[in-house]
């Protein structure tokens, strides 16, 4: 068996494992042990991981649109270069040199003034957070998963910014003369100086005022309302309804501020809201437990300690079973 | 450069907007990849090519193009990925593995052609591959499919799904030291002749 063809003893399923991110720490050691059994297999293994990493690069490949980069490069060219070309001809005549380096410097300029830099654009992924400072002073903070971007040039002329997915949590520099605006997909929330956290959904766009006042506004349909502080605005992306109330869920902004407050909430509440701020998975061992009543604040204390302090204040025990936390009596 | 390549970069200087447009779109997913490979982040390879080409348009005259220009291509996006990479460096780690791979390559080598031949490669691996297990791969790695996904999708178990991807990368690697076997021989071949 030792001797037989080496690559069917490869343990591929092992480094798809692997490579999915899926492998438990047992086939992981295995692995390993596989890997520095014999120098071949280091080999095998690389050349492995070599091919996944090029298959992805392959799916970057095939998904270049050369005609799509083209057009969005093409303008940064501008239509100067004709109009500059006879001047470089006669300049050419008397100061060669100085009069093609002023030409590349300007065109440099023209250049750096189109430059598609312009546009930032910010993203998270999974389990990241980003603190952005725009350049008029006010704050945005994104959740994960979320994409945001505006135009560094024209911002302190046009405050405005587009929220492209996913969630962030606003503080505004009030300005009288430029009012801050952010497109989230097809509804702009216009801001008169505050603080508020806007999400963008699969179906809703959901926008809560912390301070300060707030205007929900559909363009397409001509909608608008005007939300103050405490208020919850939503726009439903199907029916395109937009509704406001007052908002229930105080700890929306919890992926913010890691403040939670919790007067009288069932733990199964309670347990979602860990979910959304911390990616906490809590199990409970006996379904009753779910409608234990919790009242408790917690300011900036990490999971395990609100964890300790749930099971502290209603007497119940935890056991921690990989990610998650099992809650029984 | 071949007399195709001098005359194309003429026009250029010339700036003739439409030669320039060929070879932006000639070379564009080449450059991009390879662009790629290095940073890992689309935005900044796309940033990177962008700057290759605009130096081109801008400073075309002034360039002095010896070897193919492919080959000057590659090595301007290859030192504008390595200059980014350097002043990123504190999110290195990963990237310094990279780093240290690419510093093996020759100078004279067209990276970008090389990485191109080699996807090709892989890609007709790819289709060589059985129908179902084509599907499962191309759902995995190209449209980023989770395995349950592709399962519910195509009405299999994750078990299978597992299966399909595990043996597609045994495939893939079969044909691709396959090829290499055919090429040696070829290449013999020639030698011999």
């Amino acid at each position: 068996m030792r001797n037989a063809n080496q690559q069917n003893n490869t343990p591929y399923h092992l480094i798809v494992d692997e490579i999915e991110g899926q492998i438990s720490a047992q086939d992981l050691q295995l692995l390993e042990d596989w890997k520095t059994a014999n120098p071949k297999h280091l080999k095998a293994y690389s050349e492995i991981i070599k091919m996944h990493d090029q298959m992805e690069l392959l799916a970057i490949r095939n998904k270049t649109n050369p005609d799509k980069a083209w057009k969005k490069f093409a303008p940064v060219l501008g239509k100067k270069p004709e109009a500059v070309q006879p001047k470089v001809i006669r300049i050419r005549n008397y100061y060669t040199w100085a009069g093609t380096a002023a030409v590349i410097f300007i065109l440099m300029f023209v250049v750096g003034q189109l430059s598609f830099t312009d546009l930032k654009t910010i993203s998270t992924t999974k389990n990241e957070h980003k603190k952005v400072n725009l350049p008029d002073g006010s704050q945005v903070t994104l959740n994960e998963n979320t994409t945001l971007s505006y135009n560094k040039r024209e911002f302190l002329k046009n405050r405005t910014v587009k929220l492209i997915s996913g969630e962030a949590f606003f503080d505004v520099k009030h300005e009288q003369q430029h009012p801050f605006l952010i497109n989230a997909a097809e509804a702009n929330v216009r801001d008169i100086g505050t603080s508020f956290n806007v999400k963008i959904s699969q179906e809703q766009i959901v926008v809560v005022v912390n301070s300060g006042e707030v205007a929900l506004e559909n363009p397409e349909l001509e909608k608008k309302l005007n939300l103050s502080a405490k208020d919850r605005g939503m726009f439903n992306r199907k029916t395109k309804v937009m509704t406001s109330a007052k908002n229930v869920q105080i700890n929306y902004k919890s992926w913010y501020d890691q403040k939670l407050s919790f007067i009288q909430t069932p733990l199964d509440e309670v347990a979602a809201d860990l979910n959304d701020t911390f990616g906490t998975v809590i199990i409970f061992q006996d379904p009753d437990l779910k409608n234990r009543k919790l009242t408790a604040y917690f300011n900036n204390q990490s999971e395990k300690q609100i964890i300790e302090i749930i099971t502290a204040t209603l007497q119940l025990q935890v056991k921690k079973k990989g990610r998650s936390f099992v809650l029984y009596k | 450069m071949t007399e195709k390549e001098t005359k194309l970069l003429d026009r250029i200087c010339k700036k003739d907007q439409g030669s320039f447009e060929s070879l932006y779109k000639t070379y564009y997913s080449k450059l991009y990849v390879l662009a790629f490979k290095y940073v890992r982040n689309q935005e900044i390879a796309e940033e990177l090519v962008n700057d290759v080409f605009l130096k081109i348009w801008v400073d075309a005259a002034r360039l002095n193009i010896t070897q193919s220009l492919g080959l000057y291509l590659s090595r301007c996006i290859v030192n504008a990925a390595l200059n980014n990479l350097n002043k990123e460096k504190k999110t290195a780690g990963k990237q310094e593995k990279y780093l240290q791979e690419f510093d093996e390559i020759d100078d004279a080598d067209d990276e970008a052609q090389i990485l191109e031949e080699q996807l090709l490669k892989l890609e007709k691996a790819i289709e060589l591959l059985p129908p179902q297990c084509k599907k499962v791969m191309m759902m995995s790695k190209f449209d980023k499919y989770k395995q349950h996904e592709i399962a519910d999708a195509l009405d299999i178990s994750i078990k299978t799904v597992k299966n399909h991807l595990t043996q597609g990368y045994e495939k893939i690697r079969g044909l691709l030291s396959k090829e290499l076997i055919i090429m040696a021989i070829l290449f013999f071949n020639r030698l011999f002749n």
